[in-house]
């Protein structure tokens, strides 16, 4: 019989006791954790060709990748994603060099084929061409997508396109498996499982109830934070912020101002989020009765105390924009421009001036489609009474209500920044093309010679002069008063690593936690 | 009878058209599918594709009209979401509903029933003032309500509940709970002023003076003559048990007929809306027929009045 010592037995225990633990400690390092996420409702169709609503942004920003994105922590500055480096030749062209190894969810390695079929029309023009009207947003300008070499695209547009990298960061530029798409066989077999190569892939979406996804490890940006998070739909805010409470969701969204004092007084919750780059306006339609003459959309402007309805009903997290742009703009951003200005006198003087003697002006309003909607247009009326506009509600249920013509009224909307460039922003929506436009609600020709330059010029101060001049314009002609930024606020455990952006997109990739 | 039922099937065709050609106009009227699912954004041209794809581009009397002959070909039409078929969607959702709302049917049955038969047998005392004040609260509080009310006990307070969604059993008892009040306050109140009515009777008192035991004069008299006011509210109770948990659905996250319409509804998807409203029509109609077969049965002087008509 072998004689053991007592140093041999306790070297023996401690291997016995360090083999037992390694693994553990091991497998808590590669153990990720699983979040439950409550929204108030999840995209139709996932894909982001066929949509670019705020549902879309939030969970399909984690499935499909593009070749740039945003730093959403600077200014949204544009990096490297599925491209590893891109050349501007021209105002026209633009040459992106393809991160080798790309893997998309299917385990298959990006190719440029891919790139070319993501935006061929086959799949842009989406079933029965739905895909035109999100796609065509951003890729409007595209004239021609080249393979110039197998890691190497050229991308052309029709005219000279200041923008076009951003845009195609932005969205609907995503790029996807042509295999898998081939594979799939229709629309309605892809759409179920769609293959991209972001951080995240579809494991499983319900209907109008949940869309599941889980890690996608060989995703080209690092391993992904979390192991599975599930979406799911509850589209009341007392529910969410229930199921918070309860400890049912991890991260809850649009959580309401009214809610921040009961979500924040548990100990393990916190309300993050803040001003995100969706102005809220209202439209005005300048072609109706004394909604035609400037000076009384002005008065309707300079009555508003914006910095009171944003402390009420905001709890003051929210901010009101410099005319109508955003930080983002970088360079094109006019410093001295400045916010909307809240002067009852002066309203009164030019509601006086006009000769105006309380006919009634329509406002068309919805019920909350935007957070406290019903409680600022209450808020607005008074304002409005008290210089003495005479402002009547007519409730509308829907947008094609609210715009259905003949108009004459005004009405809420918003306007999100949908790339970080001033053409992306009331231009969008004003200029030709656009949906405003398109109502014939206000037109300046002006305004559309400024844009022009702005859309097509590649001189950045030929564009910031171009800028200047609309924003002058816009702050003269007031076809829009600006009322102050929207808000996104998001209910989360304290523990949970997540940093929200001024963007509706909710990013749970790594870059996320880099930037926490 | 057979008269009977047929003038019945008559009435519930007619009702069943109404509803088919108020749901198809007034949703046609109050909002533009195309801009609601496209968008302002949307070019000219991908409005008008849209438009044409789902035949909206035609005039409103053409759409109805081969709207109807789908519905008569047992086609539902398909949802303009994703493109699958309304009826196949609001099948898979009916299941769902029901799964609460029959349950709380049932425990809305068990409490109210003998709950108001209980206080009609005691009037005035303490007992039947606390069952009415309960069936007031039950039917008046409204179910939304009730639903967070229920959430904040069972749910954030004690966890013993998960506060929505639609996983496993646990997901439906806070829906259950919150919907079954209202049928037991409504059915307690119903049943002990039939009750009321029926032992005031000068048969009852003539059983009574009689020396008929008061169990059986209750049992074999009272009961089945204050049964038949109770079945018409029974009617209605059975008439909602696909569209009455609308907003339950969207307290709780319940993927079922509610949250279906009330999404279909907001993005006017024509289709899955007019599937929607025509089952709970058609539900609605067998419900009553029903209860109006039930009265022959449970009423011998109708059954004689038929005869003599006869």
């Amino acid at each position: 019989m072998s004689s053991i010592s007592r140093r041999e037995a306790m070297e023996a225990a401690a291997a016995t006791i360090a083999s037992c633990l390694l693994p553990q400690a091991s497998l808590a390092q590669t153990r990720r954790r699983s979040l439950v996420v409550a929204l108030p409702n999840r995209p139709g169709r996932l894909d982001p060709v066929l949509g670019n609503d705020t549902p879309s942004l939030r969970i399909l920003s984690n499935v499909f990748d593009s070749l740039l994105r945003f730093d959403y922590a600077h200014d949204s500055a544009l990096k490297p994603a599925l491209a590893s480096s891109w050349v501007r030749q021209d105002g026209r062209t633009v040459v992106f060099e393809l991160r080798p190894n790309v893997v998309f969810h299917d385990g298959s390695v990006m190719t440029a084929d891919d790139v070319l079929f993501s935006f061929d029309q086959r799949r842009t023009s989406g079933p029965n061409g739905d895909g035109q009207t999100v796609a065509a947003q951003y890729q409007r300008t595209i004239e021609a997508v080249e393979k110039l070499g197998p890691s190497t695209i050229r991308i052309k547009t029709r005219s000279p396109d200041p923008a076009i990298e951003k845009k195609i960061a932005a969205w609907s530029c995503q790029i996807v498996s042509q295999n898998a798409f081939e594979r799939a066989g229709s629309w309605e077999s892809w759409l179920k499982a769609p293959i991209g190569a972001g951080p995240y892939r579809i494991a499983d979406q319900q209907r109008d109830t949940s869309v599941t996804l889980v890690a996608h490890d060989a995703y080209w940006g690092g391993r992904p934070p979390f192991e599975r998070i599930e979406f799911r739909v509850a589209p009341e805010a007392a529910s969410r912020q229930n199921g918070l409470l309860a400890g049912d969701y991890d991260l809850v969204s649009d959580v309401l101002p009214d809610q921040f004092s009961a979500i924040a007084s548990a100990r393990n919750l916190v309300v993050v989020g803040g001003p995100t780059v969706n102005v809220r306006v209202l439209v005005v339609d300048t072609t109706g009765p004394w909604l035609s003459d400037r000076r009384f959309r002005r008065a309707l402007s300079l009555a508003i105390d914006r910095r009171l309805i944003v402390e009420t009903l905001w709890a003051g997290r929210v901010d009101i924009p410099e005319n109508m742009q955003y930080r983002d703009f970088g360079a094109l951003y006019d410093t001295t421009a400045k916010a909307p200005g809240f002067d009852p006198a002066e309203a009164r003087r030019l509601v006086k001036e006009l000769g105006y003697s309380g006919e009634p002006i329509t406002y068309r309003l919805m019920s909350n489609w935007y957070p406290n909607q019903v409680a600022t247009a209450q808020i607005l009326i008074d304002m409005w009474r008290d210089v003495g506009i005479n402002v009547r509600i007519k409730s509308v249920e829907n947008f094609s209500q609210a715009q259905q013509k003949p108009i004459n009224a005004i009405w809420d909307s918003s306007i999100l920044l949908s790339w970080p460039d001033p053409t992306a922003l009331a231009w969008r929506l004003m200029g030709p093309g656009g949906g405003w436009n398109k109502l014939g609600v206000w037109k300046s020709d002006d305004y559309e010679t400024a844009g022009r330059v702005l859309e097509q010029s590649v001189d950045l101060e030929e564009r910031k002069r171009a800028n200047k001049r609309m924003l002058d314009i816009f702050e003269a002609e007031t076809p829009l008063i600006i009322l102050h930024n929207n808000g996104a606020f998001y209910g989360k455990k304290a523990d949970l690593d997540w940093t929200p952006y001024r963007s509706p997109i909710m990013d749970f990739g790594p870059f996320n936690q880099t930037r926490s | 009878m057979t008269s009977f039922v047929l003038i019945r099937l008559l009435r519930a065709s007619a009702t069943l058209a109404i509803v088919l050609a108020v749901a198809f106009f007034v949703l046609r009227l109050s909002g533009d599918a195309a801009l609601e699912t496209l968008s302002i954004d949307a070019p000219s041209e991908a409005l008008s594709a849209f438009r044409a794809h789902w035949g909206l581009d035609e005039p409103l009397s053409s759409q109805f009209i081969s709207y109807v002959r789908s519905v008569l070909t047992g086609d539902f039409g398909r949802s303009m979401r994703d493109g699958r078929p309304a009826a196949e969607l609001v099948a898979e959702c009916v299941p769902i509903t029901l799964a609460i709302t029959f349950p709380a049917l049932l425990l809305g049955v068990a409490l109210g029933a003998p709950a108001g038969v209980y206080a009609a047998l005691r009037p005035g005392t303490g007992f039947d003032r606390c069952v009415m004040l309960a069936a007031v609260a039950g039917f008046s509080t409204p179910s939304f309500v009730l639903g967070l009310v229920l959430v904040w006990i069972f749910s954030v307070s004690f966890g013993w509940l998960p506060s929505g969604g639609a996983t496993n059993w646990r997901h439906a008892v806070l829906p259950i709970l919150t919907l079954a009040p209202s049928g037991a306050g409504t059915l307690a109140r119903f049943i002990r002023n039939a009750m009321l009515d029926v032992l005031s009777q000068e048969y009852i008192r003539t059983a009574t003076a009689k020396g008929v035991p008061w169990r059986r004069i209750v049992l074999r008299h009272a009961l089945p003559n204050a049964a038949i006011p109770t079945v018409t509210v029974m009617g209605f109770m059975i008439g909602q048990l696909i569209a009455g948990s609308v907003v339950v659905e969207s307290v709780f996250s319940w993927p079922g007929v509610g949250r279906l319409l009330a999404v279909s509804v907001a993005s006017r998807d024509f289709a899955v809306v007019q599937c929607v409203l025509l089952l709970v029509t058609l539900t609605m109609i067998t419900a009553n027929m029903s209860v109006d077969l039930l009265y022959a049965i449970l009423d011998p002087r109708m059954r004689r009045e038929r005869a003599t008509a006869r």
